[in-house]
């Protein structure tokens, strides 16, 4: 009965052991690595300090690499948080949801799901009024 | 050591039940702190302390703080039970879920910082006995919350107070309750504060007041005045709305720069907007139960505002530093119409 059950544990562990070196890697900050080679920017939005919107318009153009967004009249451009939606596993450097000045053009690299493709956007806004 | 651990264990259980001494007597109590928000200076603190007498009648409730209360401060003469039913009593009109007062208690007093309440010896039965109807018969009262109010002093500002209850029976049983230490807070508040946008638009933080040119002027105030309240629908292309502009603001913000006077002190105010998610309840003066506390304005950092801040709606507002460094304030709006705006204020000395 004893070697029966000592059996079972072995099993159980080998198998174990063979289920944790999965095929998936992970990168630096634990984010799946995958097969994907798309990185654009697919939505932005700009926040102020009371995390409401402060974006009038916005465009993406993902040939240029160039997003074009217009911020209401009176918006503190210098202190701002910008987000995005990026294709599917792809992420962003350097990371948004910062304050950021974005007085004068921004740059943010998106890096696709393989982590080999990478395009850089530059992110301009400008104020109503300015 | 078997011993050693018994007695570990009787210090253990000793320790939990350490907050009543009422276990041996046939008189119980506990005790609800029901406000919720910081202890502001001039606002109320409310307990509702529960009695309730195995043998014989309640016969009176006593209240002890730290620091004696302000004018306010004592027990109320009802208590109150939730009506199930739709139920009309002297003129006013109840109905399920409404808490309606019955008198409890004969006669209060307060004097320094005690406060007694002497209780009835009958209470309407349906307060015992929600199954008979309001107004028909008289019980024993052997058991009722009372309600007290402490209104926060002056004196206790920046400090903290406690209380001390304590409830007797006609049969001499007695029982109390102490509280924990509750911090009062530094902030000042002051509500329903009505501006009118070129006329009485001048708003002083220190003063938490608004004023008309002319006031500020006479009263010489003009460097007291931390923004100015103008509503506009637009300016030239784009939408302006109810705003505040300091009167150092870059002329391009001010809608009607008729405002500002020209010979008055350009002080500038940092401020930051807050749209719809800072619903301070005191200010706003109903739920939810979301509050500004003085850690929120130790940790405000301005240091990337403007001095402007346009577009408002209500329920929004704005966090404030003086110029001059003295205080830090949330000025919250209670209500906009076209040409007006009521503003609630909490002011921190920095």
């Amino acid at each position: 009965m004893k070697n029966i059950i000592i059996s079972i544990t072995l099993i159980l562990l080998c198998g174990l052991s063979l289920l944790s070196c999965g095929d998936s890697p992970i990168d630096d900050n634990g984010l799946l690595i995958t097969d994907r080679e798309l990185c654009d920017i697919t939505r932005f939005e700009l926040l102020g300090p009371d995390n409401q919107t402060v974006l009038v318009s916005h465009s993406i153009d993902t040939e240029k690499a160039t997003v074009t967004a217009v911020a209401k009249f009176g918006t503190n451009i210098k202190h701002v948080k910008p987000y995005c939606s990026v294709d599917l596993d792809a992420i962003v450097t350097p990371n948004m949801g910062e304050w950021v000045d974005f007085s004068q053009p921004r740059q943010y690299t998106v890096i696709s799901g393989n982590r080999e493709v990478k395009k850089t956007y530059t992110i301009t806004v400008t104020v109503q009024g300015q | 050591m078997k011993l050693f651990q018994y007695l570990i264990i009787l210090f253990v259980f000793c320790g939990f039940v350490s907050c009543s001494d009422d276990d041996d007597s046939s008189l119980k109590n506990d005790l609800i702190k029901k406000t919720t928000a910081p202890a502001i200076v001039g606002e109320k603190i409310e307990f509702a302390y529960a009695m309730g007498a195995q043998t014989g009648k309640l016969q009176t409730a006593e209240a002890r703080a730290s620091i004696a209360g302000a004018q306010g401060t004592g027990f109320e003469l009802f208590s109150y039970y939730t009506t199930r039913t739709t139920i009309q009593i002297d003129g006013v009109n109840y109905t399920a879920g409404n808490e309606v007062p019955v008198r409890s208690v004969r006669e209060t007093n307060t004097s320094g910082a005690i406060s007694s309440a002497t209780m009835e010896d009958q209470i309407d039965e349906i307060y015992i006995n929600p199954t008979v109807a309001h107004g028909k018969n008289k019980v024993d009262l052997i058991a009722a919350t009372v309600r007290y109010a402490y209104v926060v002093p002056e004196e206790a500002r920046g400090k903290n107070i406690s209380f001390s209850f304590s409830s007797k029976s006609t049969t001499g049983e007695t029982a109390s309750y102490s509280t924990p230490e509750y911090p009062v807070s530094k902030m000042d508040m002051k509500r329903l504060i009505v501006m009118t946008s070129g006329d009485v638009c001048y708003f002083s933080i220190a003063n938490m007041a608004a004023y008309t040119k002319e006031q500020v002027e006479s009263l010489n105030l003009s460097d007291k005045i931390d923004f100015v309240y103008i509503h506009k629908d637009k300016l030239g292309d784009f939408n302006y709305g109810h705003s505040f502009v300091s009167l150092g603001t870059d002329s391009k913000y001010i809608a009607t720069p008729e405002v500002i006077p020209s010979n008055w002190a350009k002080t500038k105010t940092p401020m930051e907007a807050r749209r719809d998610n800072v619903r301070d309840a005191q200010l706003k003066g109903s739920m939810p139960a979301v509050y500004l506390d003085d850690i929120d304005f130790q940790t405000l950092n301005l240091n990337e505002a403007v001095d402007y801040t346009l577009g408002l709606n209500t329920d929004g507002g704005a966090f404030m530093k003086t110029a001059d460094g003295k205080y830090a304030a949330y000025i919250y709006v209670n209500k906009i119409a076209a040409g007006t705006m009521t503003v609630s204020i909490k002011r921190y000395p920095l």
